[in-house]
Protein backbone atom coordinates (compact mmCIF):
# COMPACT_ATOMS: atom_id res chain seq x y z
CA UNK A 1 0.00 0.00 0.00
CA UNK A 2 2.65 2.44 1.14
CA UNK A 3 6.41 2.19 0.96
CA UNK A 4 9.10 4.69 1.99
CA UNK A 5 12.66 4.02 0.82
CA UNK A 6 15.45 6.09 2.33
CA UNK A 7 13.26 9.14 2.70
CA UNK A 8 14.91 12.27 4.10
CA UNK A 9 13.58 15.76 4.50
CA UNK A 10 15.95 18.65 4.97
CA UNK A 11 14.52 22.12 5.47
CA UNK A 12 16.11 25.25 4.04
CA UNK A 13 17.27 26.34 7.52
CA UNK A 14 19.35 23.15 7.77
CA UNK A 15 16.99 21.34 10.12
CA UNK A 16 16.80 17.61 9.40
CA UNK A 17 13.14 16.67 9.83
CA UNK A 18 13.49 13.09 8.58
CA UNK A 19 16.64 11.07 8.11
CA UNK A 20 16.67 7.98 5.82
CA UNK A 21 13.34 6.49 6.75
CA UNK A 22 12.49 3.01 5.42
CA UNK A 23 8.95 2.01 6.12
CA UNK A 24 6.18 -0.16 4.70
CA UNK A 25 2.46 -0.14 5.44
CA UNK A 26 0.63 -3.18 4.11
CA UNK A 27 -2.76 -3.30 2.48
CA UNK A 28 -5.42 -3.10 5.21
CA UNK A 29 -2.84 -2.41 7.91
CA UNK A 30 -3.30 0.13 10.69
CA UNK A 31 -0.29 1.77 12.33
CA UNK A 32 0.28 4.51 14.87
CA UNK A 33 3.03 6.99 14.34
CA UNK A 34 4.37 8.26 17.65
CA UNK A 35 7.24 10.26 19.02
CA UNK A 36 7.92 13.51 20.84
CA UNK A 37 6.74 16.73 19.20
CA UNK A 38 9.16 17.70 16.46
CA UNK A 39 10.17 14.08 15.89
CA UNK A 40 8.98 14.26 12.29
CA UNK A 41 5.49 12.72 12.47
CA UNK A 42 3.74 15.59 10.68
CA UNK A 43 6.51 15.88 8.12
CA UNK A 44 6.18 12.20 7.28
CA UNK A 45 2.44 12.53 6.71
CA UNK A 46 2.94 15.71 4.65
CA UNK A 47 5.38 13.90 2.39
CA UNK A 48 2.89 11.07 1.82
CA UNK A 49 0.10 13.60 1.10
CA UNK A 50 2.45 15.47 -1.28
CA UNK A 51 2.06 18.66 0.70
CA UNK A 52 5.85 18.60 0.77
CA UNK A 53 8.41 16.81 -1.37
CA UNK A 54 11.20 14.68 0.12
CA UNK A 55 14.79 15.90 -0.21
CA UNK A 56 15.86 12.31 -0.83
CA UNK A 57 14.35 8.88 -1.24
CA UNK A 58 11.28 7.35 -2.81
CA UNK A 59 7.68 7.14 -1.68
CA UNK A 60 5.54 4.55 -3.44
CA UNK A 61 1.80 4.56 -2.89
CA UNK A 62 -0.33 1.87 -4.50
CA UNK A 63 2.53 1.08 -6.86
CA UNK A 64 3.01 4.69 -7.96
CA UNK A 65 6.24 6.53 -7.25
CA UNK A 66 4.59 9.76 -6.12
CA UNK A 67 7.86 11.69 -6.49
CA UNK A 68 7.34 11.47 -10.23
CA UNK A 69 3.77 12.82 -10.21
CA UNK A 70 3.52 16.08 -12.15
CA UNK A 71 1.90 19.02 -10.40
CA UNK A 72 -1.35 18.63 -12.30
CA UNK A 73 -1.84 15.07 -11.06
CA UNK A 74 -1.46 15.86 -7.36
CA UNK A 75 -5.16 16.73 -6.83
CA UNK A 76 -6.26 13.40 -8.31
CA UNK A 77 -3.73 11.58 -6.15
CA UNK A 78 -5.02 13.32 -3.02
CA UNK A 79 -8.60 12.42 -3.90
CA UNK A 80 -7.73 8.81 -3.16
CA UNK A 81 -6.43 9.39 0.36
CA UNK A 82 -8.46 10.49 3.33
CA UNK A 83 -6.64 13.27 5.18
CA UNK A 84 -7.60 14.13 8.74
CA UNK A 85 -6.00 17.02 10.61
CA UNK A 86 -5.74 18.11 14.18
CA UNK A 87 -7.13 21.54 13.33
CA UNK A 88 -10.07 20.17 11.44
CA UNK A 89 -9.97 22.66 8.54
CA UNK A 90 -13.70 22.88 7.93
CA UNK A 91 -15.19 25.61 5.76
CA UNK A 92 -17.01 27.73 8.27
CA UNK A 93 -19.33 29.49 5.86
CA UNK A 94 -20.90 26.20 4.81
CA UNK A 95 -23.14 23.69 6.52
CA UNK A 96 -21.98 20.32 7.85
CA UNK A 97 -23.62 18.69 4.83
CA UNK A 98 -21.78 20.94 2.34
CA UNK A 99 -18.46 20.31 4.09
CA UNK A 100 -18.82 16.55 3.85
CA UNK A 101 -20.17 16.80 0.29
CA UNK A 102 -17.21 18.86 -0.95
CA UNK A 103 -14.88 15.94 -1.85
CA UNK A 104 -17.72 14.34 -3.81
CA UNK A 105 -18.42 17.58 -5.68
CA UNK A 106 -14.72 17.80 -6.48
CA UNK A 107 -14.80 14.27 -7.86
CA UNK A 108 -17.67 15.23 -10.12
CA UNK A 109 -20.68 13.76 -8.36
CA UNK A 110 -23.77 15.67 -9.35
CA UNK A 111 -25.22 17.63 -6.43
CA UNK A 112 -28.40 15.56 -6.70
CA UNK A 113 -26.72 12.17 -6.26
CA UNK A 114 -24.44 12.78 -3.34
CA UNK A 115 -26.99 13.17 -0.54
CA UNK A 116 -27.12 9.47 0.23
CA UNK A 117 -23.35 9.08 0.56
CA UNK A 118 -23.03 12.22 2.68
CA UNK A 119 -25.70 11.01 5.09
CA UNK A 120 -24.11 7.54 5.23
CA UNK A 121 -20.75 9.11 6.14
CA UNK A 122 -22.37 11.30 8.80
CA UNK A 123 -24.20 8.26 10.15
CA UNK A 124 -20.90 6.39 10.48
CA UNK A 125 -19.46 9.13 12.70
CA UNK A 126 -22.72 9.47 14.63
CA UNK A 127 -23.73 12.89 13.34
CA UNK A 128 -26.83 12.05 11.33
CA UNK A 129 -29.35 14.85 11.77
CA UNK A 130 -26.68 17.56 12.05
CA UNK A 131 -26.47 18.21 8.28
CA UNK A 132 -27.96 21.69 8.36
CA UNK A 133 -25.81 22.98 11.23
CA UNK A 134 -22.87 25.31 10.81
CA UNK A 135 -19.49 24.00 12.05
CA UNK A 136 -19.36 26.70 14.76
CA UNK A 137 -22.53 25.28 16.32
CA UNK A 138 -20.72 22.00 16.99
CA UNK A 139 -18.38 20.98 19.82
CA UNK A 140 -14.70 20.29 19.11
CA UNK A 141 -15.32 16.53 19.07
CA UNK A 142 -18.23 16.90 16.69
CA UNK A 143 -16.17 19.10 14.36
CA UNK A 144 -13.43 16.47 14.36
CA UNK A 145 -15.99 13.85 13.42
CA UNK A 146 -17.24 16.05 10.55
CA UNK A 147 -13.63 16.14 9.34
CA UNK A 148 -13.49 12.34 9.54
CA UNK A 149 -16.79 12.02 7.65
CA UNK A 150 -15.34 14.30 4.96
CA UNK A 151 -12.28 12.05 4.67
CA UNK A 152 -14.21 8.80 4.42
CA UNK A 153 -17.09 9.95 2.20
CA UNK A 154 -14.99 9.15 -0.88
CA UNK A 155 -14.25 5.66 0.54
CA UNK A 156 -10.47 5.99 0.47
CA UNK A 157 -8.24 2.92 0.78
CA UNK A 158 -5.66 4.90 2.75
CA UNK A 159 -6.37 7.30 5.59
CA UNK A 160 -3.69 9.58 7.05
CA UNK A 161 -4.56 11.29 10.33
CA UNK A 162 -2.39 13.87 12.07
CA UNK A 163 -3.18 14.07 15.80
CA UNK A 164 -6.91 13.50 15.19
CA UNK A 165 -7.63 13.38 18.93
CA UNK A 166 -5.21 16.11 19.97
CA UNK A 167 -7.89 18.47 21.20
CA UNK A 168 -10.32 15.94 22.59
CA UNK A 169 -11.01 14.52 26.03
CA UNK A 170 -10.07 10.85 26.65
CA UNK A 171 -13.58 9.51 26.19
CA UNK A 172 -14.06 11.19 22.80
CA UNK A 173 -10.57 10.15 21.78
CA UNK A 174 -11.42 6.56 22.47
CA UNK A 175 -14.63 6.88 20.42
CA UNK A 176 -12.69 8.20 17.46
CA UNK A 177 -9.98 5.59 17.67
CA UNK A 178 -12.73 2.97 17.82
CA UNK A 179 -14.11 4.46 14.64
CA UNK A 180 -10.72 4.11 12.96
CA UNK A 181 -10.57 0.49 14.14
CA UNK A 182 -13.88 -0.18 12.42
CA UNK A 183 -12.65 1.32 9.13
CA UNK A 184 -9.59 -0.88 9.41
CA UNK A 185 -11.81 -3.94 9.78
CA UNK A 186 -13.41 -2.91 6.47
CA UNK A 187 -9.98 -3.13 4.82
CA UNK A 188 -8.88 0.52 4.94
CA UNK A 189 -5.17 1.15 5.58
CA UNK A 190 -4.54 3.81 8.22
CA UNK A 191 -1.53 5.72 9.48
CA UNK A 192 -2.34 7.81 12.53
CA UNK A 193 0.10 10.21 14.12
CA UNK A 194 -0.57 10.65 17.83
CA UNK A 195 1.19 11.09 21.15
CA UNK A 196 -1.64 9.57 23.15
CA UNK A 197 0.43 6.57 24.36
CA UNK A 198 -2.18 5.29 26.84
CA UNK A 199 -4.77 4.97 24.14
CA UNK A 200 -2.65 3.12 21.61
CA UNK A 201 -1.27 0.78 24.20
CA UNK A 202 -4.79 -0.37 24.88
CA UNK A 203 -5.58 -0.72 21.16
CA UNK A 204 -2.67 -3.08 20.63
CA UNK A 205 -1.76 -2.08 17.06
CA UNK A 206 1.52 -1.58 15.23
CA UNK A 207 3.55 1.37 16.58
CA UNK A 208 6.09 3.27 14.56
CA UNK A 209 8.25 5.46 16.79
CA UNK A 210 10.16 8.45 15.48
CA UNK A 211 12.84 10.35 17.34
CA UNK A 212 14.80 13.29 15.93
CA UNK A 213 13.77 12.36 12.42
CA UNK A 214 14.93 8.75 12.70
CA UNK A 215 13.06 5.51 13.01
CA UNK A 216 13.49 4.43 16.63
CA UNK A 217 11.09 1.55 16.88
CA UNK A 218 8.56 -0.39 14.82
CA UNK A 219 6.49 -3.05 16.50
CA UNK B 1 -12.33 11.62 -10.85
CA UNK B 2 -9.02 10.85 -12.45
CA UNK B 3 -7.53 12.79 -15.36
CA UNK B 4 -9.32 11.71 -18.47
CA UNK B 5 -12.31 10.39 -16.58
CA UNK B 6 -15.42 12.11 -17.81
CA UNK B 7 -18.61 13.15 -16.15
CA UNK B 8 -22.06 12.74 -17.65
CA UNK B 9 -23.34 15.85 -19.39
CA UNK B 10 -26.26 16.35 -17.01
CA UNK B 11 -23.96 15.90 -14.02
CA UNK B 12 -21.59 18.45 -15.48
CA UNK B 13 -24.48 20.83 -16.09
CA UNK B 14 -25.75 20.38 -12.54
CA UNK B 15 -22.30 21.02 -11.11
CA UNK B 16 -22.01 24.23 -13.11
CA UNK B 17 -25.51 25.37 -12.15
CA UNK B 18 -24.53 24.76 -8.53
CA UNK B 19 -21.44 26.98 -8.85
CA UNK B 20 -23.37 29.68 -10.73
CA UNK B 21 -25.97 29.85 -7.96
CA UNK B 22 -23.19 29.95 -5.39
CA UNK B 23 -21.45 32.83 -7.21
CA UNK B 24 -24.69 34.79 -7.38
CA UNK B 25 -25.26 34.23 -3.66
CA UNK B 26 -21.74 35.49 -2.88
CA UNK B 27 -22.36 38.57 -5.00
CA UNK B 28 -25.39 39.30 -2.84
CA UNK B 29 -23.45 38.73 0.39
CA UNK B 30 -20.90 41.40 -0.62
CA UNK B 31 -23.83 43.55 -1.79
CA UNK B 32 -22.54 47.11 -1.55
CA UNK B 33 -18.99 46.57 -2.76
CA UNK B 34 -20.20 44.35 -5.62
CA UNK B 35 -22.73 47.00 -6.57
CA UNK B 36 -20.08 49.74 -6.59
CA UNK B 37 -17.75 47.61 -8.72
CA UNK B 38 -20.53 46.86 -11.20
CA UNK B 39 -21.57 50.54 -11.38
CA UNK B 40 -17.98 51.59 -11.99
CA UNK B 41 -17.57 49.05 -14.78
CA UNK B 42 -20.94 50.00 -16.24
CA UNK B 43 -20.02 53.69 -16.36
CA UNK B 44 -16.70 52.89 -18.01
CA UNK B 45 -18.51 50.89 -20.70
CA UNK B 46 -21.33 53.35 -21.26
CA UNK B 47 -18.96 56.17 -22.24
CA UNK B 48 -17.54 54.69 -25.48
CA UNK B 49 -20.91 53.10 -26.25
CA UNK B 50 -22.72 56.43 -26.05
CA UNK B 51 -20.10 58.02 -28.27
CA UNK B 52 -20.46 55.15 -30.72
CA UNK B 53 -24.23 55.58 -30.87
CA UNK B 54 -23.77 59.30 -31.51
CA UNK B 55 -21.30 58.77 -34.38
CA UNK B 56 -23.65 56.14 -35.85
CA UNK B 57 -26.44 58.70 -35.75
CA UNK B 58 -24.25 61.38 -37.29
CA UNK B 59 -23.17 59.04 -40.09
CA UNK B 60 -26.81 58.23 -40.85
CA UNK B 61 -27.74 61.90 -40.78
CA UNK B 62 -24.82 62.82 -43.01
CA UNK B 63 -26.17 60.50 -45.69
CA UNK B 64 -29.40 62.46 -45.55
CA UNK B 65 -27.58 65.75 -45.76
CA UNK B 66 -25.54 64.59 -48.73
CA UNK B 67 -28.76 63.87 -50.53
CA UNK B 68 -29.44 67.60 -50.48
CA UNK B 69 -26.05 68.35 -52.01
CA UNK B 70 -25.64 69.02 -55.68
CA UNK B 71 -22.81 69.41 -58.15
CA UNK B 72 -23.09 72.18 -60.71
CA UNK B 73 -21.50 71.77 -64.16
CA UNK B 74 -21.35 74.96 -66.25
CA UNK B 75 -21.45 73.93 -69.90
CA UNK B 76 -19.45 75.51 -72.67
CA UNK B 77 -21.42 77.95 -74.86
CA UNK B 78 -20.63 75.75 -77.91
CA UNK B 79 -22.87 73.00 -76.57
CA UNK B 80 -26.34 72.83 -77.99
CA UNK B 81 -29.38 71.93 -75.90
CA UNK B 82 -29.50 68.50 -77.54
CA UNK B 83 -25.84 67.85 -76.76
CA UNK B 84 -26.42 69.07 -73.21
CA UNK B 85 -29.28 66.65 -72.69
CA UNK B 86 -27.17 63.83 -74.11
CA UNK B 87 -24.41 64.73 -71.67
CA UNK B 88 -26.93 64.64 -68.81
CA UNK B 89 -28.12 61.20 -69.86
CA UNK B 90 -24.51 59.99 -69.92
CA UNK B 91 -23.71 61.49 -66.52
CA UNK B 92 -26.75 60.07 -64.77
CA UNK B 93 -25.57 56.60 -65.78
CA UNK B 94 -22.49 57.12 -63.58
CA UNK B 95 -22.72 55.01 -60.42
CA UNK B 96 -22.00 58.05 -58.25
CA UNK B 97 -24.97 59.99 -59.53
CA UNK B 98 -28.49 59.56 -58.25
CA UNK B 99 -30.23 62.02 -60.54
CA UNK B 100 -29.61 65.17 -62.51
CA UNK B 101 -31.23 68.12 -64.28
CA UNK B 102 -30.40 70.02 -67.42
CA UNK B 103 -31.11 73.75 -67.30
CA UNK B 104 -30.85 75.60 -70.67
CA UNK B 105 -29.49 79.19 -70.65
CA UNK B 106 -32.99 80.62 -70.82
CA UNK B 107 -33.94 78.88 -67.61
CA UNK B 108 -30.75 79.78 -65.77
CA UNK B 109 -31.35 83.39 -66.72
CA UNK B 110 -34.87 83.18 -65.37
CA UNK B 111 -33.62 81.72 -62.08
CA UNK B 112 -30.88 84.31 -61.86
CA UNK B 113 -33.41 87.05 -62.45
CA UNK B 114 -35.59 85.71 -59.63
CA UNK B 115 -32.91 85.15 -56.99
CA UNK B 116 -30.27 87.78 -57.71
CA UNK B 117 -32.28 90.97 -57.66
CA UNK B 118 -30.56 92.12 -60.89
CA UNK B 119 -33.81 91.67 -62.85
CA UNK B 120 -33.97 95.14 -64.31
CA UNK B 121 -30.28 95.26 -65.15
CA UNK B 122 -30.47 91.99 -67.01
CA UNK B 123 -33.09 93.42 -69.32
CA UNK B 124 -30.43 95.79 -70.61
CA UNK B 125 -28.33 92.93 -71.96
CA UNK B 126 -28.81 92.00 -75.59
CA UNK B 127 -27.57 88.42 -75.29
CA UNK B 128 -28.02 85.94 -72.50
CA UNK B 129 -24.54 85.77 -70.92
CA UNK B 130 -25.36 82.72 -68.79
CA UNK B 131 -24.29 79.20 -69.76
CA UNK B 132 -26.45 76.09 -69.70
CA UNK B 133 -26.07 74.16 -66.49
CA UNK B 134 -26.28 70.53 -65.47
CA UNK B 135 -27.11 69.96 -61.79
CA UNK B 136 -26.27 66.50 -60.37
CA UNK B 137 -27.31 64.97 -57.05
CA UNK B 138 -24.80 62.38 -55.89
CA UNK B 139 -25.94 59.13 -54.30
CA UNK B 140 -25.93 59.18 -50.47
CA UNK B 141 -22.97 57.70 -48.68
CA UNK B 142 -20.38 58.44 -51.34
CA UNK B 143 -17.13 59.56 -49.83
CA UNK B 144 -15.66 62.96 -50.44
CA UNK B 145 -12.56 61.74 -52.26
CA UNK B 146 -14.59 59.84 -54.89
CA UNK B 147 -16.80 62.86 -55.38
CA UNK B 148 -13.81 65.12 -55.82
CA UNK B 149 -12.26 62.80 -58.40
CA UNK B 150 -15.56 62.76 -60.24
CA UNK B 151 -15.66 66.56 -60.26
CA UNK B 152 -12.07 66.78 -61.51
CA UNK B 153 -12.94 64.43 -64.38
CA UNK B 154 -15.86 66.63 -65.38
CA UNK B 155 -13.82 69.79 -65.04
CA UNK B 156 -11.31 68.39 -67.54
CA UNK B 157 -13.91 67.80 -70.27
CA UNK B 158 -14.04 70.24 -73.13
CA UNK B 159 -17.86 70.42 -73.03
CA UNK B 160 -17.70 71.69 -69.47
CA UNK B 161 -16.26 75.06 -68.57
CA UNK B 162 -16.37 74.57 -64.85
CA UNK B 163 -17.50 71.96 -62.32
CA UNK B 164 -18.29 73.01 -58.76
CA UNK B 165 -19.44 71.50 -55.52
CA UNK B 166 -19.35 72.44 -51.92
CA UNK B 167 -17.10 69.46 -51.32
CA UNK B 168 -15.19 71.17 -48.55
CA UNK B 169 -18.15 70.98 -46.26
CA UNK B 170 -18.51 67.27 -46.97
CA UNK B 171 -14.82 66.71 -46.41
CA UNK B 172 -14.96 68.39 -43.05
CA UNK B 173 -17.94 66.29 -42.03
CA UNK B 174 -16.26 63.10 -43.19
CA UNK B 175 -13.09 63.99 -41.30
CA UNK B 176 -15.11 64.73 -38.19
CA UNK B 177 -16.91 61.40 -38.44
CA UNK B 178 -13.62 59.60 -39.02
CA UNK B 179 -12.23 61.33 -35.93
CA UNK B 180 -15.29 60.32 -33.93
CA UNK B 181 -14.97 56.71 -35.02
CA UNK B 182 -11.27 56.62 -34.08
CA UNK B 183 -12.07 58.18 -30.72
CA UNK B 184 -14.70 55.51 -30.07
CA UNK B 185 -12.19 52.79 -30.94
CA UNK B 186 -9.44 54.18 -28.72
CA UNK B 187 -11.76 54.84 -25.80
CA UNK B 188 -13.35 51.44 -26.27
CA UNK B 189 -9.98 49.71 -25.98
CA UNK B 190 -8.82 51.80 -22.99
CA UNK B 191 -12.04 51.52 -21.05
CA UNK B 192 -12.43 47.86 -21.99
CA UNK B 193 -8.99 47.31 -20.50
CA UNK B 194 -10.09 49.23 -17.41
CA UNK B 195 -13.07 46.91 -17.01
CA UNK B 196 -10.84 43.84 -17.33
CA UNK B 197 -8.40 45.21 -14.74
CA UNK B 198 -11.19 46.13 -12.33
CA UNK B 199 -12.53 42.58 -12.50
CA UNK B 200 -9.04 41.13 -12.16
CA UNK B 201 -8.41 43.16 -9.04
CA UNK B 202 -11.80 42.37 -7.51
CA UNK B 203 -11.25 38.66 -8.11
CA UNK B 204 -7.73 38.90 -6.67
CA UNK B 205 -9.23 40.31 -3.45
CA UNK B 206 -11.86 37.54 -3.48
CA UNK B 207 -9.12 34.94 -3.81
CA UNK B 208 -7.16 36.51 -0.95
CA UNK B 209 -10.20 36.54 1.32
CA UNK B 210 -10.91 32.88 0.56
CA UNK B 211 -7.31 31.71 0.89
CA UNK B 212 -8.03 29.31 3.79
CA UNK B 213 -10.87 27.76 1.89
CA UNK B 214 -8.68 27.28 -1.17
CA UNK B 215 -6.02 25.56 0.94
CA UNK B 216 -8.62 23.16 2.36
CA UNK B 217 -9.94 22.41 -1.11
CA UNK B 218 -6.45 21.69 -2.40
CA UNK B 219 -5.86 19.38 0.58
CA UNK B 220 -8.88 17.28 -0.26
CA UNK B 221 -7.86 17.00 -3.88
CA UNK B 222 -9.59 19.82 -5.73
CA UNK B 223 -7.93 20.44 -9.11
CA UNK B 224 -7.31 24.04 -10.22
CA UNK B 225 -10.25 23.78 -12.61
CA UNK B 226 -12.63 23.13 -9.75
CA UNK B 227 -11.21 25.85 -7.52
CA UNK B 228 -11.19 28.52 -10.20
CA UNK B 229 -14.72 27.84 -11.42
CA UNK B 230 -16.60 30.03 -8.90
CA UNK B 231 -14.15 32.90 -9.52
CA UNK B 232 -14.65 32.69 -13.28
CA UNK B 233 -18.40 32.68 -12.74
CA UNK B 234 -18.14 35.74 -10.48
CA UNK B 235 -16.07 37.61 -13.06
CA UNK B 236 -18.50 36.77 -15.85
CA UNK B 237 -21.40 37.82 -13.64
CA UNK B 238 -19.70 41.14 -12.88
CA UNK B 239 -19.25 41.68 -16.62
CA UNK B 240 -22.82 40.70 -17.47
CA UNK B 241 -24.36 43.02 -14.88
CA UNK B 242 -22.03 45.89 -15.82
CA UNK B 243 -23.16 45.42 -19.44
CA UNK B 244 -26.75 45.85 -18.31
CA UNK B 245 -25.79 48.96 -16.33
CA UNK B 246 -24.00 50.32 -19.42
CA UNK B 247 -27.12 49.81 -21.57
CA UNK B 248 -29.13 51.72 -19.01
CA UNK B 249 -26.46 54.43 -18.84
CA UNK B 250 -26.47 54.85 -22.62
CA UNK B 251 -30.26 55.13 -22.70
CA UNK B 252 -30.30 57.73 -19.92
CA UNK B 253 -27.50 59.78 -21.49
CA UNK B 254 -29.08 59.81 -24.94
CA UNK B 255 -32.40 60.72 -23.42
CA UNK B 256 -30.91 63.73 -21.69
CA UNK B 257 -29.03 64.75 -24.86
CA UNK B 258 -32.03 64.61 -27.21
CA UNK B 259 -33.43 68.13 -26.57
CA UNK B 260 -29.96 69.67 -27.03
CA UNK B 261 -29.33 67.79 -30.27
CA UNK B 262 -32.76 68.78 -31.56
CA UNK B 263 -31.94 72.42 -30.83
CA UNK B 264 -28.55 72.06 -32.54
CA UNK B 265 -30.05 70.47 -35.65
CA UNK B 266 -32.80 73.09 -35.75
CA UNK B 267 -30.19 75.85 -35.78
CA UNK B 268 -28.89 74.35 -39.05
CA UNK B 269 -32.43 74.17 -40.36
CA UNK B 270 -32.48 70.41 -40.13
CA UNK B 271 -34.20 67.82 -38.01
CA UNK B 272 -32.52 64.91 -36.32
CA UNK B 273 -34.20 61.75 -35.19
CA UNK B 274 -31.83 60.33 -32.56
CA UNK B 275 -31.67 56.53 -32.68
CA UNK B 276 -30.84 54.78 -29.38
CA UNK B 277 -28.85 51.57 -28.90
CA UNK B 278 -30.51 48.85 -31.00
CA UNK B 279 -31.58 45.73 -29.00
CA UNK B 280 -29.11 43.59 -30.96
CA UNK B 281 -26.25 45.98 -30.19
CA UNK B 282 -27.32 46.09 -26.55
CA UNK B 283 -27.11 42.29 -26.37
CA UNK B 284 -23.72 42.40 -28.06
CA UNK B 285 -22.54 44.93 -25.50
CA UNK B 286 -23.71 42.72 -22.62
CA UNK B 287 -22.05 39.66 -24.17
CA UNK B 288 -18.82 41.59 -24.71
CA UNK B 289 -18.91 42.85 -21.12
CA UNK B 290 -19.43 39.30 -19.85
CA UNK B 291 -16.47 38.16 -21.94
CA UNK B 292 -14.31 40.94 -20.50
CA UNK B 293 -15.40 39.93 -16.99
CA UNK B 294 -14.43 36.35 -17.67
CA UNK B 295 -11.10 37.46 -19.11
CA UNK B 296 -10.29 39.60 -16.06
CA UNK B 297 -11.20 36.77 -13.71
CA UNK B 298 -9.22 34.25 -15.73
CA UNK B 299 -6.14 36.47 -15.69
CA UNK B 300 -6.42 36.93 -11.92
CA UNK B 301 -7.03 33.24 -11.22
CA UNK B 302 -4.13 32.25 -13.44
CA UNK B 303 -1.77 34.60 -11.60
CA UNK B 304 -2.92 34.09 -8.02
CA UNK B 305 -4.32 30.60 -7.56
CA UNK B 306 -1.24 28.51 -8.17
CA UNK B 307 0.70 30.31 -5.45
CA UNK B 308 -1.72 29.20 -2.77
CA UNK B 309 -0.61 25.79 -1.53
CA UNK B 310 -1.12 23.94 1.76
CA UNK B 311 1.83 24.13 4.14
Amino acid sequence: MLELQGVSKLYADGQVALDSIDLTLGEGEMAFLTGHSGAGKSTLLKLIALIERPSQGRIVVNGTDIGRLPRGHIPYYRQNIGLIFQNVQLLHDRSVFDNVALPLLIQGFSPRDLGKRVRAALDTVGLLGMEAKAPVQLSGGEQQRVGIARALVVRPRLILADEPTGNLDPELSEDIMGLFGRFNELGVSLMIATHDIDLITRLNKRRIVLAHGQLEGDA
Amino acid sequence: MNPGQTLSFSGWLQAHAHVARDSLARLRVNGLSSLLTILMMGCALSLPTTLWVLTQNATLASHDWQRQFSLTLYLSSRISQQQGEQLLAELTRDPLVERGDYLPPSQTLEEFRQYSGFGRALDLLEDNPLPAVIVLWPKPGIDAAALEAFLARQDARSEIDMAQADAEWLERLAALLEFGTRLVQIMGVMLGLTVILVVANTIRLNIESRRDEIVVMKLIGAPDGFIQRPFLYSGTLYGLLSGLVACLGVALTLNSLTPHLDALAASYGRTMDLQGLAPGDGLRLIALAALMGWLGAWQSVWRNLRHIEPE
